[in-house]
């Protein structure tokens, strides 16, 4: 146990090095002056030397490199060009219309794909399962942001019954959560499709083992076969992908966010970046990689808690 | 000699055909993906030439107008022929999917080889690197790289591609071990052969069939991402159409002409299927163990 996790400790801070480097330097590839951006074609000579002085970008691009890795230890991201807050706050702030976003469509992909799933795998071959199965492909061919269009243009334009923008009003749960429904179907569906075939594989190859059928053999009733024996043993991995579907869940948040104008953590990635404001950026991206890294990390370790069979 | 090689050769090629027929046969949804690419392909390549309207033409009286005889799928904002923007659009998006999957592949499995073959230090550098660039979340990385170097057809290739790259190194360093100690490596190193060589006429032909597949599951990842890129406001920019774009351009016209952005988004959608099914076929028909290796790319 306590190697494992030294290994996994290991193998997260080279990581995350690599990551923060990555996007520090890309970042500061990127062709023309932020001092210019920020001030405009207006602004005189002087006063764009005293702006580039004053965000340490007169110095060579490894000293600001030093710098930037110095304060990330501290937990400074540096501040944001437009609002001139800390960019933690910045992004800290939105994050918990994102963590709704994202638990809500987590919860709905697991109501709908694992049943489906499940009984597509039961019914193999008849006209049920070949029917979710055609759902379930078209599903995968829909892009995040389309999906959200569609239902943006059924169900708020026409029928009028869901608000078209915003999170709502943060003071009432009830207007946090009406405005929640659309966005959180979308990333629903998006990720069920992929959760409803990965169910009915792990299910099918479950349903084929020995205990299975002595489970059947002792004249069990075929319902508690199904829930009790294989399902049970079918979610592991189920839930093990689930984890690692966190990137793209956050890819599809992005999306969803900038459909539905809600101003989560995608939104402000966005502003930012049409703003040219590079330190929200830089933040924003790297807050972005490393819960996706972390998440990664404790999906691996509840995989080795849970499954007796892999020793730690 | 030389018209038995010839022989040869055209025994082999009608075999091959033969063996595509069989497969299309036995799979419907294949077939219909297959021409549905085929067509796509086609009028991408020909579309110059096709009789259709051009794309940018504005013709502001003309606007926001519903599909009619004249423009199948409506008229935008500036009263362009949204059917020729879409038509146009998908020879942008099919060019950076292809593209920027033979790029990456071509990278990546140069490095997943290397890695495999040569293994120690050069193994443990290039994993981590792949490492790394798989921590980020697809779409993140690529918006991340389109930001940095700007919005043109070419830099949204280099970002898919830089994206798809860690995904080839990492299934072809794991082939490359799993034939490194077959028999008839062994032979070929006894035999004295180069290590360019062994690479070359042992290895690579031996693991071609993962490749393959990966890479026709990648292709309509590639497109997906890069109509989110468009969408965003981040790939190609107007007024050259993308299916990204003009989904995005009719975004704001959802109320009056929602024409504009579903018929792209249809198109989209049908073009990412026929991809998927043929993807699909293939996997099953060549290796079955890479089940899921697509889900990796979306987002």
């Amino acid at each position: 146990m306590g190697r494992y996790l030294l290994k996994t400790i290991m193998w997260i801070i080279p990581t995350l090095f690599g990551v923060v480097t990555i996007v520090f330097f890309l970042i500061h590839l990127t062709p023309g002056d932020p001092a210019l951006a920020i001030l405009g074609s207006h602004a005189t000579a002087e006063a764009i030397q005293e702006l580039r002085k004053s965000l340490g970008l007169d110095q060579p691009l490894y000293l600001q490199y030093l710098r930037f890795l110095g304060n990330l230890l501290k937990g400074d991201l540096g501040r944001s060009l437009v609002t001139e807050q800390p960019v933690l706050l910045e992004t800290l702030r939105p994050f918990p219309y994102t963590i709704h976003l994202a638990l809500a469509g987590v919860v709905i992909s697991l109501l709908v794909g694992i049943p489906v799933g499940v009984i597509s795998a039961v019914r193999r071959n008849t006209f049920l399962d070949y029917s979710m199965r055609a759902a379930s492909i078209s599903g995968v061919s829909i892009p995040v942001f389309f999906l959200a269009i569609i239902l943006l243009w059924i169900f708020s334009y026409h029928l009028k019954w869901f608000p078209i923008i915003g999170v709502g009003d943060t003071s009432s749960w009830w207007s946090l959560l009406y405005h929640l429904v659309l966005p959180a179907t979308t990333i629903g569906i998006s990720m069920a499709v992929l959760i409803m075939r990965l169910t009915r594989s792990c299910m099918l190859e479950v349903l084929g083992q020995d205990y299975v059928r002595t489970a059947r053999a002792k004249g069990l009733a075929e319902k508690s076969v199904i829930m009790v024996h294989a399902l049970k043993n079918a979610l592991l991995p189920i839930v093990t992908v689930v984890g690692l579907y966190m990137g793209q869940l956050l890819g599809g948040a992005i999306l969803t966010e900038t459909v539905y104008a809600r101003q989560g953590v995608g939104k402000l990635l966005m502003d930012a970046i049409l703003a040219r404001d590079y330190p929200q950026v830089q933040g924003t991206v790297l807050i972005f990689a490393s819960a996706v890294i972390f998440v990664n990390v404790i999906v691996d370790i509840l995989y080795r808690f849970l499954d007796p069979r892999i020793k730690l | 000699m030389i018209q038995q090689e010839s022989l040869r050769e055209k025994k082999k090629r009608k075999r091959i055909g033969t063996v595509i027929f069989r497969f299309l046969k036995q799979n419907p949804l294949a077939l219909f993906g297959s021409v549905v690419i085929l067509i796509t392909i086609l009028t991408s390549i020909l579309v110059p030439v096709l009789p259709i309207q051009d794309p940018l033409h504005q013709n502001l009286p003309n606007r926001l107008k519903p599909p009619s005889a004249d423009h199948l799928f409506g008229t935008d904002n500036y009263g362009r022929d949204v059917f020729s923007r879409v038509i146009w659009g998908g020879r942008v998006s099919l060019l950076v999917g292809i593209f920027s999957v033979v790029i990456g592949s071509l990278i990546g499995v140069t490095m997943g080889v290397i890695s495999g073959y040569f293994g120690r230090y050069v193994d443990a550098g290039i994993m981590r690197i792949t490492d790394i660039l798989l921590s980020f979340p697809a779409l993140l990385l690529a918006m991340a790289i389109c930001s940095a170097i700007g919005s043109s057809l070419w830099n949204v290739v280099v970002a898919i591609s830089i994206v798809t790259v860690p995904r080839f190194s990492r299934l072809v360093r794991g082939s490359t071990l799993s034939v490194k100690e077959a028999d008839f490596l062994e032979a070929a190193r006894a035999l004295g052969q180069n290590k360019t060589k062994i690479i070359f006429f042992h290895i690579l032909p031996n693991i071609s069939s993962p490749i393959l597949v990966l890479a026709t599951l990648w292709i309509p990842a590639a497109i997906i991402t890069e109509a989110s890129l468009s969408f965003l406001g981040l790939g190609v920019m107007p007024p050259t159409p993308t299916w990204g774009n003009i989904i995005n351009e009719g975004k704001s016209y959802l109320q009056n002409a929602p024409w504009i952005s579903i018929f792209s988004g249809i198109i989209i959608v049908l073009v990412v299927m026929a991809f998927n099914f043929v993807g699909d076929a293939v996997r099953d028909a060549f290796d079955p163990r890479l089940k899921g290796e697509r889900e990796v790319g979306r987002g």
